[in-house]
């Protein structure tokens, strides 16, 4: 009788609570499925990442995870990725179809910043800087790259940064994200179209090509003209610039970085590299001097065209000469040979290294190009590094505040026609300080000080006119000597230097913009095996063809046209200077 | 109370087996997570059948883990041997449809589940005998899958057929309201993403135990033999009628050993 009553009591009851549960549940209206996941039934109003991840073909979920059929927020989250670009997601997102990139990017120098790390060691630790603590010293090492270098590294948190406009990372986004910043509630925009800003933000500092190739020098100053009564010119919060000739691809034809470098050159191609140079792949020669193969469809060249959308295909592309890269933007069609503006397809007929005698000479095949077009370099001399032990800084890799604090000061900015060297390439190439530093360690209530004085060569980014002989040949400072006076007697070189290093409380013996003595002793290293200051053979050489150059001072001159037999002439005493 | 509790667990059994039945229907184990997501997310009514599977289900186990603690605890054995062989077969029974269930959502969990299992089963000299009966190399949910939905229904039908003579249907209703019940109290775990990383997963709440003696470095084959033993203990109670006190004493330390070992 009482499990009769029971079951009933439970049947009413549990037909009300299936009918209650029924109504509060089953009201909700069904959702539209409208992509190939739920996520737009709530951001319906995010757009596609670009052109070739169409929200309506890939959905959210296949690059942010998430549980892509859920309609509610608290299940759908669920292990979701805000920025799946980053480089510790990428393996799980992006590789999915761009394996190969997600593998070279890991090796590329700008996420190993395997350059910076091996320089400073080197600089400081394993040469001679009057620290003799070798521990110490790559102790310090660790601390200033921890500290001042790691800021810049394609997968550093852009979040950590005070100065939004200053932040750096955020992995592929780093160089693909086209918008200044996401803006609320707005998917960002990537592209392959980078602009030039996003490498600038970057690189701005050390060889300043960034903002060299842009015509802006970092000045020690401040910015004026004043404009509204604030200053102007302004590279961020605290550092100005002056405008100076930009480089001629941007002045004339308003080329961006991704113009000249390849995708192999930036994204790396899968080596780990340990200098800059040894990553970027093209050369100048590469598009004024091209060589051109067939395009073929099917290619990387193919499918670089087809993200563009503003590129032709053409019969043929150039490749880069080192690494075989197609520069497809540079094409050919019979006989036309056409440069394209990446951006937007402007098109411009490519200008060809002429065949005058100034490309020609023998003795001037040791040239880099930049030797003689640079316009100029940024030079910044005398870092002064102070590193206070018991000072506490921001560390970019731990990513919080730790033990020891780096000061830099600086004072003395120079923008100058180029010092000139044997680079790295051992060719003659632009040298500028790279670097000097000067540093000072307060530690254990002591003080202790080192030096690390190098030059370094690279192209400096202010491509144009050629220089002059005279610029070259009898200016001391293109010949590594320094600011001061050259004086020639009887054949023997002087130099008298205007930059005095002890007076300035420098502890160094040679003016700090000296790379070289008129004797050929080298000041300050360098930070590549087979770059180097001039020696004293190549310095007289050098000067002594001051003596031609005092009257044929230009290569319009007739013994230039061929200068092998006006040597011969020459030599042979029938000219009217051998006479 | 044993006899409200006995006809509670045949009325849950029956609403599992029926929402069972329709989730089949959407169910696809060459898809098997997207399917399951489909039918909690976007299925009309999907959720409902899902949910109501999970915690008639869940309910049922309680239910006849109840009842055999029940059942243990009387002064006299009212069943004879066949029928208490067939009851333990049941038990076993319901425990592997449990578990192959627990795999078939297919998230991380039930994967994750579905692995370790299969590790065990390799593990144990003898045992690793039967493992092409549960692994597919091309499909991994496809034996679990068919064990689910065909052969472990049908031999547990039978048994607990023979076992009770009648499937009390009239009690149907009440097995829905206990099971909607549980679905307005309590909250079904979420399904984990496959490719999550860095989550610790975990299998169903009676397999616990097990996972956390094999994460203290217990051998899987000493972990078989814990899993192992109060069936072991169940099989000769019969016949060891008069040392029942102590088998229900070491079936009581093993639970409690076994819950330490699953909450730690």
């Amino acid at each position: 009788m009482r499990i009769s009553l029971l079951f009933k009591i439970l049947v009413v009851l549990s037909t009300a609570l299936i009918l209650v549960y029924l109504y509060m549940n089953m009201q909700k209206p069904m959702i539209q499925v409208s992509s190939p996941d739920q996520c737009m039934s709530c951001h319906s109003d995010y757009e596609s990442l670009d052109s070739s991840h169409p929200v309506e073909v890939f959905g959210c979920a296949s690059c942010h995870g998430g549980n892509k059929f859920a309609t509610k927020k608290a299940d759908a989250h669920v292990n979701i990725v805000k920025n799946p670009s980053r480089l510790e997601h990428s393996e799980r997102f992006c590789a999915e179809c761009h394996s190969e990139i997600v593998t070279r990017i890991k090796m590329n120098i700008m996420e190993t910043q395997r350059g910076i790390k091996d320089v400073l060691h080197e600089q400081w630790v394993e040469k001679s800087t009057g620290l003799d603590d070798k521990k110490f010293a790559q102790e310090l090492v660790d601390s200033h790259f921890s500290k001042a270098c790691a800021a810049c590294h394609v997968n550093q948190k852009e979040e950590i940064f005070h100065d939004q406009s200053l932040a750096k990372g955020g992995g592929c986004a780093d160089c693909h994200r086209i918008e200044d910043k996401k803006k609320e509630g707005k998917h960002p925009k990537f592209s392959t179209k980078i602009p030039s800003k996003n490498c600038v933000k970057c690189h701005n500092r050390s060889n300043r090509i960034g903002t060299s190739y842009f015509g802006k020098f970092e000045s020690e100053g401040y910015g004026t003209p004043y404009i509204d009564g604030n200053f102007s010119h302004k590279l961020d919060s605290t550092r100005f610039y002056y405008d100076l000739p930009a480089d001629v691809h941007h002045e004339k034809a308003g080329l961006d970085c991704i113009d000249c470098h390849t995708e192999k050159g930036v994204m790396g191609d899968g080596l780990e590299h340990k200098h800059m140079e040894d990553a970027v792949d093209i050369k100048c020669k590469d598009c004024h001097t091209p060589t051109f193969k067939e395009y073929l469809p099917d290619t990387l060249a193919a499918t670089l065209i087809d993200l563009n959308k503003n590129i032709p295909t053409p019969k043929e592309i150039a490749y880069s000469g080192k690494k075989n890269a197609p520069l497809y933007n540079l094409q050919k069609n019979d006989e036309n040979i056409t440069f394209y503006r990446k951006r937007d397809g402007k098109s411009f007929d490519m200008t060809k290294m002429s065949d005058k005698p100034y490309h020609n000479l023998d003795i001037h095949n040791r040239l880099d190009c930049s030797s003689c077009h640079a316009q100029w370099i940024a030079s910044c001399y005398g870092c002064h590094e102070v590193y206070f032990e018991d000072g506490k800084q921001y560390d970019w890799q731990k990513q919080k505040i730790t033990n020891g604090k780096w000061l830099e000061l600086r004072s003395f900015l120079r923008f100058e026609s180029p010092s000139l060297g044997i680079g790295y390439n051992e060719k003659i190439m632009p040298f500028a300080p790279g670097c000097q530093v000067i540093g000072t360690v307060f530690k254990d209530d002591k003080v202790e000080q080192f030096h690390a004085m190098a030059m370094s060569g690279w192209e400096p980014h202010t491509t144009g006119k050629s220089r002059t002989c005279v610029d070259c040949h009898i200016d001391p400072a293109s010949l590594g000597l320094g600011r001061g006076t050259l004086d020639i007697k009887k054949d023997k070189i002087t130099f008298t230097p205007i930059y005095d290093s002890r007076k300035s409380g420098l502890d160094i013996d040679y003016p700090i913009d000296s790379f070289v003595s008129v004797e050929g002793k080298q000041f300050q290293t360098t930070s590549r095996e087979n770059a180097r200051s001039f020696n004293k053979k190549e310095l007289n050489k050098i000067v002594n063809a001051y003596k031609c150059i005092l009257c044929h001072r230009t290569y319009e001159d007739k013994i230039y046209k061929d200068f092998n037999v006006s040597k011969i002439l020459f030599k042979e005493g029938k000219t009217q200077c051998s006479k | 109370m044993a006899y409200v509790i006995s006809w509670l667990s045949v009325a849950l059994f029956n609403v599992s087996m029926l929402s069972g039945l329709i989730v089949a229907f959407v169910y696809k184990p060459d898809i098997a997570y997207a399917s399951v997501q489909k039918l909690t997310y976007l299925i009309p009514y999907g959720n409902f059948f899902r949910e109501l599977h999970y915690f008639s289900s869940e309910a049922f186990l309680v239910a006849i883990l109840l009842h055999v603690i029940l059942e243990i605890l009387k002064i006299k054995i009212n069943i004879d041997q066949s029928s208490w062989n067939y009851s333990l077969f049941a038990l076993l029974l319901l425990f592997f449809l449990m578990f192959t269930g627990y795999v078939l959502k297919a998230d991380l969990s039930g994967l994750s589940a579905g692995e370790v299992s299969l590790s065990l089963l390799k593990q144990t000299p003898l045992l690793d005998n039967f493992l092409p009966l549960f692994q597919d190399n091309s499909m991994f949910v496809w034996k679990f899958y068919l064990w689910h939905i065909l052969f472990l229904p049908i031999l547990l039908t039978y048994a607990v057929y023979v076992h009770v003579k009648d499937l009390k249907t009239k009690y149907f209703i009440v097995g829905i309201g206990i099971t909607v019940f549980c679905m307005v109290v309590f909250a079904m775990p979420k399904d984990i993403p496959l490719d999550t990383v860095a989550l610790h997963v975990e299998g169903p709440w009676f397999f616990l135990g097990a996972e956390n003696l094999l994460m203290l470095g217990m051998s899987p084959m000493l972990v078989d033999v814990v899993i192992a033993f109060p069936f072991l203990l169940l099989i000769v109670y019969y016949y060891f009628k008069n040392y029942r006190v102590v088998i229900n004493y070491l079936l009581l330390i093993w639970a409690a050993l076994y819950a330490y070992f699953s909450f730690i």
